[in-house]
């Protein structure tokens, strides 16, 4: 099953594969007592995907909306641009606390936040937030690149290599290799100033106290 | 599944084997015979023979016998350590919401400030590393400018580094060992950090 699952990786990857290709070395090492993967990728394979697939491309399609021009008086419509990294080896579950992170905030307080926090999902998610500013600038027409603030930020679950592992007593155990996706939309503009609902302040909650009082009913009356 | 099911045939065959010895008790107690090797004593004879009820209890404690059906005790102790119940969403989402990890992972670092010279972020309690790094890197020219004396044939006397824009000052350093350095001096690095203090 192992050298049957290895052949097929090799297969489908030949032409991409350099000689010492660490990926491989995921699975190899996933029948050995070791519990780590390797990390580094070849950047050819980086851009196109684990194993060639690219996974989902919807979210870049965003991208190629054009709206109906503006009238005249009509304020400018800010622009926004999404971006995403796919099948990036780490966790989507860590990468997902990270990305809540940055959510509401400005690319440049984003990138500073990022650049002291010591997750390794950090550093992936500065390097897509520069892309994606870079994009904005080049194809989206936006004039001031600190003039961005993250709309969205989110990761999802990419492939799962499933290795295996020994335990004690002559049993064995999965060992689940994740990969993840990480989306991102940024919009021109300054960030709005609460991107989640505020804390209700002791007066909003006494109106709301009393709001729910009033709304009871006796069921079924008259 | 399996769980459950062992469960459920360990509960029936108690159930069967507390019957039938019911049925035993009783038919003995008609008869009057004596009723010897009953393991479970909860007979719902509620006070009709209380005295047979005592002697049987007593004749229940001197037996070694468990009160168990065969299952439990084999399956018994590899069902401990397992979940009762699924964790119910609420659970589920405290813990990956408002627990430690994510607190931690998703704290904002309000104590990051620019560098006044040279404007690079660092922490506040930290030296800005671009500075620091130009310093690091003077340090090992200074070093390396001194060579093999630095390790092996350390002075004794004052050291003092003359840089290019230096040389006026050679004069009043004579009689100690003085470490050419074949570079203007950098601005930041003025000559008073080198002066001894006096008495």
């Amino acid at each position: 099953m192992a050298l049957l699952c290895r052949n097929l990786l090799r297969s489908i990857a030949t032409p991409l594969f350099r000689p010492n290709y660490q990926l491989t070395c995921i699975v190899a090492r996933a029948f050995s007592t070791s519990q780590t993967a390797c990390a580094d990728f070849d950047p050819e394979l980086k851009a196109k995907g684990i194993f060639g697939k690219k996974g989902p491309q919807k979210w870049l399609k965003y991208n190629d909306i054009v709206y109906p021009a503006r009238k005249e008086g009509e304020p400018a419509r800010p622009a926004e641009i999404t971006h995403m990294r796919t099948n990036v080896k780490y966790s989507p579950d860590n990468m997902a606390y990270i990305a809540t992170m940055i959510r509401g905030m400005s690319i440049d307080e984003a990138l500073k936040q990022l650049s002291f926090h010591k997750k390794k999902g950090a550093h992936v998610i500065s390097e897509v937030l520069l892309e994606a500013q870079e994009m904005a600038v080049r194809d989206h027409n936006v004039e001031f690149k600190s003039n961005l603030w993250v709309e969205s930020s989110h990761a999802t679950k990419g492939i799962v290599i499933k290795g295996v592992r020994r335990h004690a007593k002559r049993r064995f155990g999965e060992v689940r290799y994740k990969f993840c996706h990480y989306f991102v939309r940024l919009r021109e503009g300054r960030p709005p100033k609460h991107y989640l609902p505020p804390p209700m302040t002791g007066y909003e909650k006494m109106e709301e106290y009393i709001r729910e009082q009033r709304a009871r009913r006796i069921a079924f009356s008259l | 599944m399996a769980v459950t099911l062992i469960g459920r045939l360990g509960n029936l065959l108690h159930k069967l084997e507390t019957l039938v010895h019911r049925i035993r008790v009783q038919d003995s107690l008609n008869r009057g015979l004596p009723t010897l090797g009953v393991p479970n004593f909860d007979l719902g004879l509620d006070g009709v023979n209380s005295d047979l009820e005592s002697r049987l209890k007593q004749q229940k404690n001197s037996e070694s016998g468990s009160s168990r059906s065969v299952i439990d005790s084999i399956f018994g102790s590899i069902l401990w350590g397992v979940p009762k119940s699924r964790r119910t969403l609420e659970k589920r989402l405290t813990r990956k919401f408002q627990g430690k990890e994510f607190k931690e992972v998703t704290a904002i670092k309000k104590n990051i400030v620019a560098c006044l010279e040279c404007g690079t972020y660092h922490e506040m309690h930290t030296i800005c590393p671009k500075c620091y790094g130009k310093v690091r890197e003077e340090t090992a020219a200074m070093k390396a400018a001194m060579g093999e004396d630095f390790q092996y044939n350390h002075p004794r006397s004052e050291v003092v580094y003359l840089y290019e824009d230096d040389q006026e000052d050679r004069a009043k350093y004579k009689g100690k060992y003085i470490v050419e350095m074949k570079k203007p001096r950098p601005l930041w690095f003025a000559k008073n950090l080198l002066t001894k203090g006096h008495g």
